[in-house]
């Protein structure tokens, strides 16, 4: 009995030990403004970096706006989803398919519909007013009507 | 000869006038050609300009370089997308959801070699080979339904010291063996392992019925070996005494949802289910989590009051707490449960699994498991089975990110008791899992 109380104080302890680790710290990427997240010129979006994850994650499925989501990736490795993994997400690629293998078999959820062509993208976030998608800068200086830049990073 | 000079100097004056008449005509038509050739310079200066404006409205129509690449890109994905759909398609009709909007299929496949040397002997085998199946289907944006079902040959590590051909009677713990599932061909069984419909009213309140796994620590939820680091659950979660410290799966009802807050998610499940052995009995439970996004840590508590099994009658009272840190190259799981049972000792199970991601492919872990199954802390009850320890170090390494090959090695042992000696079992397992 006085082993089983040793290892409840022993494991309360550890846990609190735990919560209050110093090493969790902030880390932050900074790079000039490259890339653009575009969403429907018509739309009242106003999302942050926490929403825009939260939406492509497919945690929150509606803009605070109120708007049905529709997240657009790029394609994997491409120099734009990369740029957005590590600076909205906060991921790395085999983060994120971690994650994604891990939302399948809890709820069948999968990733966000991969657009390779930008002018594919720049169609659907014009058509669906909840899309958005990433593209560099350069192909943002020229976006059609329709199509706003969010956020540059 | 006078006479004579005057006609002479008469016809010079003559000539001079026919002279002047033609010097006025020729400058007439000289005058008269130049205005020509003035009218034909302005009709050629007239053309010139035409031709430069047609020029310039010509070389407004013609694609820019950026133009031609946006046309390229946009011709090259649509001639892949075809060619993938020719690829998949080929002559072969396509299959339709009834009425589905969204049919997602996907699975996996789980195998393990286990080898256990024990204190009076050893076993191996290739002792698990599962193929679950996961179907999503979504009618709309707010009803969606998931299911999972089994196509399972697995036989768990146990121990038969008696050699009676039953694994893990009180205390058994020094002669290794493994069970496959007998009365079924070829040791297969196929349970429905998940089976539920979801009606999303919004992010912060959903609704779910049916059979689902039971909301509560970390690895219970994320259950299946694809994320898994070690297909061997914690062994609060393993089958001890045909249960487990809370039902790994129920049946019923839940209300779930999560809520944000800056970067921050607050999430919570509440349900009224039952266990497979108690129908009839329901379990009241509820989880509530706290995910501290920029830490990577999620902070969760867990209560659940309800009866396991109708056959021994069993309520219990159930407290736990998570602690899963995900940052960077870290991620630290730990759970820990106890129960308050009512005809029987209560129950104490947690563990603590740190693994450090040397980069995308090789991971290694070490976990340290304990568990008293509550079945020791009375003196009525001389055969009491002991508390058990495990320790386990294990390296995954992921040859893309759908393929896990893990290795692990486990030492675990059993306290003495009144009854029993302590004893110990080496585990090495090599087990791949394969999802799709």
């Amino acid at each position: 009995m006085q082993i089983i109380n040793f290892k409840r104080i022993l494991s309360l302890a550890f846990f609190s030990a735990l919560i209050s680790s110093p090493f969790l710290v902030n880390t932050t990427s900074a790079q000039a403004d490259e890339y653009a997240i575009i969403v429907n010129a018509d739309s009242q979006i106003t999302a942050d970096d926490n929403e825009l994850r939260n939406i492509y994650l497919k945690k929150q499925t509606k803009w605070s706006s109120g708007v049905e989501a529709i997240p657009f990736g790029r394609a994997t490795h491409s120099p734009e989803q990369n740029a957005f993994l590590i600076n909205v997400l906060g991921m790395n690629q085999a983060e994120l398919d971690s994650y994604w293998a891990s939302a399948k078999s809890k709820s069948g959820l999968t990733g966000p519909r991969e657009v390779q062509s930008v002018s594919i993208l720049l169609r659907q976030v014009r058509r669906k007013e909840g899309a958005f998608g990433v593209i560099s800068s350069s192909d943002a200086s020229d976006i059609p009507e329709g199509v706003k830049v969010l956020k540059s990073f | 000869m006078c006479l004579g000079g005057a006609g002479a100097q008469a016809e010079e004056t003559l000539d001079m006038h026919a002279l002047q008449e033609q010097l006025q005509k020729a400058m007439q038509m000289i005058e008269a050609q130049s205005q020509h050739m003035n009218t034909l310079q302005g009709e050629l200066n007239a053309l010139k300009s035409e031709t430069t404006t047609q020029a310039t409205e010509l070389s407004k129509i013609q694609p820019s370089a950026a133009d031609t690449t946006h046309l390229e890109e946009r011709v090259f994905e649509l001639e892949e997308q075809i060619f993938e759909l020719d690829d998949r398609v080929g002559s072969e009709t396509l299959a339709n959801a009834f009425d589905a909007n969204n049919l997602d299929i996907g699975g996996f496949i789980n195998t393990a070699f286990t080898h256990v040397d024990g204190e009076d002997g050893s076993a191996f085998g290739w002792n698990r080979q599962n193929f679950e199946l996961l179907i999503r289907a979504d009618l709309n944006e707010q009803w969606s339904a998931f299911f999972a079902g089994g196509f399972l040959r697995e036989g768990n590590v146990g121990f038969d010291d008696d050699n009676d051909g039953v694994l893990n009677e009180s205390g058994e713990r020094r002669n290794p063996d493994f069970a496959i599932e007998s009365g079924v061909p070829g040791g297969t069984r196929n349970p429905q392992i998940i089976a539920w419909t979801n009606y999303k009213h919004n992010d912060a309140f959903n609704v779910k019925l049916g059979r689902m796994i039971t909301p509560h620590g970390i690895i219970n939820i994320e259950h299946f070996p694809a994320t898994l680091l070690d297909q061997e659950q914690p062994l609060f979660l393993r089958p001890f005494g045909g249960q487990t410290i809370f039902p790994n799966f129920t049946t019923g009802g839940q209300v779930h949802g999560q809520f944000f807050v800056g970067g921050d998610t607050l999430s919570y499940n509440t349900y009224i289910a039952s266990a497979q052995g108690a129908i009839e009995e329901p379990i009241y439970g509820a989880r509530l989590a706290y995910e501290f996004r920029d830490k990577g840590v999620t902070v969760g508590v867990n209560a659940a009051t309800g009866t396991r099994s109708e056959a021994l009658d069993n309520e219990y009272t159930l407290l736990g707490a998570d602690l899963l840190i995900d940052k960077g190259s870290i991620l630290w799981k730990n759970e820990i449960f106890s129960t308050d049972e009512d005809g029987a000792s209560g129950r104490l199970g947690f563990y603590t699994q740190p693994a450090y991601r040397f980069n995308d492919q090789w991971i290694g872990f070490y976990r340290y498991d304990f568990l008293d199954d509550g079945s020791n802390a009375s003196a009525a009850v001389p055969d009491n089975a002991g508390d058990v320890t495990e320790h386990m170090v294990g390296l995954n390494y992921l040859p893309l990110p759908n393929v896990r090959l893990r290795l692990t090695g486990t030492r675990r042992h059993y306290d003495s008791t009144s009854v029993f000696d302590e004893a110990d079992a080496d585990i090495l397992q090599f087990s791949t899992t394969y999802s799709f």
